[in-house]
């Protein structure tokens, strides 16, 4: 009994993420194909005017990253999500219901979650690829695209802790903790987002680990409520 | 005592958070004015100038710390300030019972530098490799980058991306005729149009072999330069300076060397040389030479000026420690650090390229345990106001992260909870 309530929960949940994400969920993918497109055309302008020997030159002795629009959206994008599912979920102390349903308060909240950096992921494949796809139309050798592309990875990272951090504010009720966690998520993608060149960062192992906990910051701030601040 | 994962990992985020931004802010908000040594060898007096740089100023001193006014220093300094000397009439200048011309002391005067940081940085594995030989009297840019494969060379054109196949075919072959062992280890090129000739590519090969690659009207041009390095190469540049005596240098794991257009090696006498931490600036005149080494990741180190003459043996050397004033200074900084947080996460190292998670400890343990003490307290007395129960958990997370982790407890509360009477039922 209590199993086939879990999988009905989950699948509900799964129904209500689709339901609340099915309409504007598509904007940072949209801005992100503009990004990219944009991108494209940066490069195509430079080939045009000095010569594909300028842009390469400039990219490999310079390594200037002309793309960071493109990268802004990953962090833009895993705001927009964490708003999409968690303004509704949140508003009216609707959070409350999640602790007076038959199973156990952690099986909505990660699979909230889930589906939110399910997307975030989606939406840095989705950045990845366009930008191998743009990359590729400039005939660059892997010694050169693969530094390129790697750059984006902790862009990744920071997408996903703007996410589960945008989650956590939305959730947490006490105004000093919502401040402390919009600081906490600032400072993350600060450290996230710093460029040194192609492929800077050379321990993003660690940076990587340094974010897992981030997975838990909505929970944290949810039991606020089951704690009875709200 | 139940401790929940979610306040674990909160308390996580915000301790690491802490320990990368207190450390950016407070260094920001005390950073110490500019404060520079540097010097070379007088071959008038036959000892050092040094002189301080400030954002302001630049004192000059001889070597007893005599204070030196601008234009009596620098006259004492011809080769170097060779274009403000020639203003005063300082040329023709008879040194040594040698006379040289202010063109001949221009031409004749080199420096080259090397820091860990740029010994340690990743480079692409490609290149350019410019025509030698131009129609024009400028180098224009090559059509195609060599990239730099596990057994060949590959010229790949720009516009294309298509692989110029007979090209790369001739430039490996070349190589490999002329005794190079795939794969290379180690390529200094200079990629800037505007020099006035052009050297091609200095290649170090897998046995530690140095090779001399052109591109004369489009074929290659390979010399065997006959000279293996010792160690372990880390690090080559190409000068490119019209004096044409060194090509440049070659950092090792141990030493550094210049390597001569007289296909010699000439080993630096340096001073326990360590890349991860040592730079070296290197001034050359005709008559003598002066090496500056300086720890990079140390302020309080001393810096040695070395001089020696034109085949780098030593002459003479001074060690010269920065101002004791500066040094309080930074042993100041350094204890307030320690005390706001007893580690500290930094991204960018003065030893090191690129971006890198420098996990540390303080480093002044003494301020670093006052500052704990200093959290522990305050934890105390906040559980007292506030009427808490105290938490000993919390209490050893102080004791491990200080000053960060009391932020953290305060703002998100206790990691672990007491049950509370219902619970226990």
């Amino acid at each position: 009994m209590n199993i086939v309530s879990q999988k009905t929960i989950f699948r509900a949940v799964l129904r209500k993420e689709w339901v609340k994400l099915r309409i504007l969920v598509w904007v940072p993918f949209l801005l992100m194909i503009a990004f990219l497109f944009d991108t494209y055309m940066r490069y195509k302008g430079i080939v045009a005017l000095h010569g594909a020997s300028a842009l390469w030159l400039d990219l490999m002795y310079k390594q200037s990253i002309t793309f960071f629009k493109v990268e802004w959206v990953l962090v833009g994008g895993g705001i927009w999500f964490a708003c999409l599912q968690f303004l509704p979920e949140c508003s009216h102390k609707r959070l409350r219901l999640l602790f007076h349903i038959p199973v156990a308060h952690q099986l909505p909240i990660y699979s909230m979650t889930g589906v939110g950096l399910a997307v975030t992921g989606v939406l840095f494949l989705g950045a990845y690829g366009g930008f191998y796809a743009v990359l590729s139309r400039f005939h660059f050798p892997e010694e050169l695209y693969v530094p390129m592309l790697k750059t984006l990875l902790p862009w990744g990272l920071a997408g996903a802790v703007a996410y589960c951090a945008t989650a956590a504010v939305i959730a947490q009720t006490d105004i000093v903790r919502k401040l402390a966690l919009v600081f906490l998520g600032y400072v993350y993608v600060s450290f996230l987002s710093e460029t040194n060149g192609f492929d800077a960062f050379e321990d993003l192992g660690w940076y990587a680990l340094c974010c897992v906990p981030w997975i838990f910051a909505f929970e944290a701030a949810a039991l606020g409520v089951k704690e009875g601040r709200a | 005592m139940r401790v929940g994962i979610p306040k674990i990992a909160v308390f996580l985020v915000c301790v690491l958070a802490l320990y990368w931004f207190i450390p950016n802010v407070y260094n920001r908000a005390t950073r110490m004015d500019k404060f520079s040594l540097s010097g070379v060898f007088s071959p008038i007096y036959k000892s050092f100038i040094v002189w301080e740089s400030t954002p302001d100023e630049m004192v000059y001193k001889d070597e007893q710390g005599t204070l030196l006014d601008k234009v009596e220093a620098q006259t004492k300094m011809p080769f170097i300030f060779s274009g403000n000397v020639n203003k005063w009439g300082g040329f023709p200048l008879n040194i040594d019972a040698q006379t040289f011309s202010y063109e001949e002391a221009k031409k004749n005067t080199q420096s080259m530098r090397i820091s860990p940081r740029y010994v340690f940085s990743e480079v692409l594995a490609m290149n350019v490799l410019f025509e030698t030989a131009p129609v024009g009297t400028q180098f224009p840019v090559p059509k195609d980058v060599v990239l730099f494969k596990e057994n060949r060379l590959e010229f790949i054109t720009m516009n294309d991306g298509i692989i110029d196949t007979e090209k790369s075919e001739a430039f490996s072959a070349s190589l490999k005729n002329a005794g190079l062992v795939f794969p290379i280890k180690r390529v200094a090129t200079n990629p800037s149009p505007l020099k006035s000739f052009d050297e091609g590519m200095m290649l170090i090969d897998a046995q530690n072999n140095l090779f001399h690659l052109k591109m004369l009207k489009d074929k290659p041009f390979v010399h065997n330069m006959h000279l293996t390095i010792p160690e372990t190469p880390l690090y080559m540049t190409l000068e490119e300076n019209p004096r044409k005596r060194y090509y440049g240098l070659i950092v090792t794991d141990r030493s550094v060397y210049l390597y001569t257009y007289a296909n010699e090696l000439v080993k630096l006498p340096l001073n326990a040389f360590d890349p991860t931490k040592h730079a070296l600036m290197i001034r050359m005149s005709p008559l003598y030479q002066t090496i500056i080494q300086s720890d990079v990741t140390d302020k309080t180190q001393p810096l040695s000026y070395i001089a020696t003459d034109i085949a780098f043996q030593p002459l003479h050397v001074k060690e010269q420690v920065s101002p004791q004033t500066l040094t309080q200074q930074f042993e100041r900084l350094e204890k307030g650090l320690s005390f706001l947080t007893p580690f500290t996460l930094r991204q960018f190292s003065s030893s090191k390229g690129g971006i890198v998670f420098d996990f540390k400890g303080a480093d002044n343990m003494l301020f670093a345990v006052m500052g704990i003490v200093f959290a522990l307290v305050v934890y105390i007395g906040y559980v007292r106001l506030r009427h808490l129960k105290l938490n000993v958990l919390s209490l050893c997370l102080i004791v491990f992260s200080g000053i960060p982790a009391l932020i953290a407890l305060i703002i998100f509360g206790d990691v672990g909870t007491y049950q509370s009477k219902r619970e226990q039922v």
